[in-house]
């Protein structure tokens, strides 16, 4: 089984990019549904600081995962395209691969839990029945 | 490509590390991201499906799971900064400073739990 090269090989046998991108689908997934339930029953009761906290939360997970997705198809393409260059090219291709990449869809995906953990005080603190 | 990266306390220092390992570090961020929502979750269904248990108890449990569903997110993010600062500078890496704390929290709250079940 002789892995032939072609335009859409791998960079990386392991799959790290491909695991990573899906860590964050998963990840925001279950923080996107989380914040919209949190909203729809926080809001009754605590009005527009609920409503702002929610709606912020969503859409701070939603933009980090655009981030995310527009940053896995360029590292992915600069990565197979610097490991095409040759298998020995080494660490300063991969190195330069990933360069221009801020990091800010991690800030915002904490930005948002941290949301998240608001409206669950105010759950508890308003006594919500659901 | 002279784009000033976000945050410059992480990527102002040291040099560009293996790609993989960055990926990683990034997956243990997202690990903690979860965990803090499990634990989010357990605090809310503890008081939202008004199990059969003594009333304060639940509600210290509650309260403990919620702080430390509050304290992971921000442990996340410093302790991403640090891991990907150190491997930068090819240092080793920071402990995990927060797994002893979430522990023992965990552990209080479900001996709350369990005492608030027979009391």
């Amino acid at each position: 089984m002789n892995p032939s090269p072609s335009a859409d090989r791998v960079f990386d046998q392991g799959l790290q990019p491909e695991r990573t991108f899906l860590a964050w689908q998963r990840t925001v997934l279950a923080l996107g549904v989380a914040c919209a339930v949190a909203v729809r029953f926080t809001a009754p009761h605590f009005g527009p600081i609920a409503i702002v906290a929610g709606i912020g939360g969503l859409g701070l997970a939603l933009a980090a995962y655009i981030g995310v997705r527009y940053r896995y198809r360029r590292t992915h393409t600069a990565l197979t395209q610097s490991a095409a260059t040759g298998p020995d090219s080494g660490t300063e291709s991969e190195t330069e691969a990933l360069h221009p990449v801020s990091a800010w869809p991690i800030a915002a995906l904490a930005a948002s839990t941290l949301l998240l953990g608001v409206l669950a005080v105010f759950f508890l603190w308003g006594g919500i029945q659901l | 490509m002279t784009l000033r990266r976000f945050p410059q306390a992480v990527y102002r220092h040291g040099e560009e590390p293996d790609p993989r390992f960055t990926l990683a570090n990034e997956r243990t961020f997202l690990a903690w991201i979860r965990t803090s929502l499990a634990l989010i979750a357990a605090g809310v269904a503890l008081e939202a499906l008004k199990l059969p248990i003594r009333a304060d108890f639940r509600l210290y449990s509650a309260a403990i799971f919620i702080v430390l569903g509050l304290v992971a997110p921000i442990h996340a993010w410093l302790s991403w900064m640090r891991t990907e600062r150190a491997m930068r500078e090819s240092r080793p890496l920071p402990a995990p400073a927060l797994s002893g704390i979430l522990a023992l929290g965990v552990v209080v709250a479900a001996l709350l739990i369990a005492a608030g079940m027979f009391l």
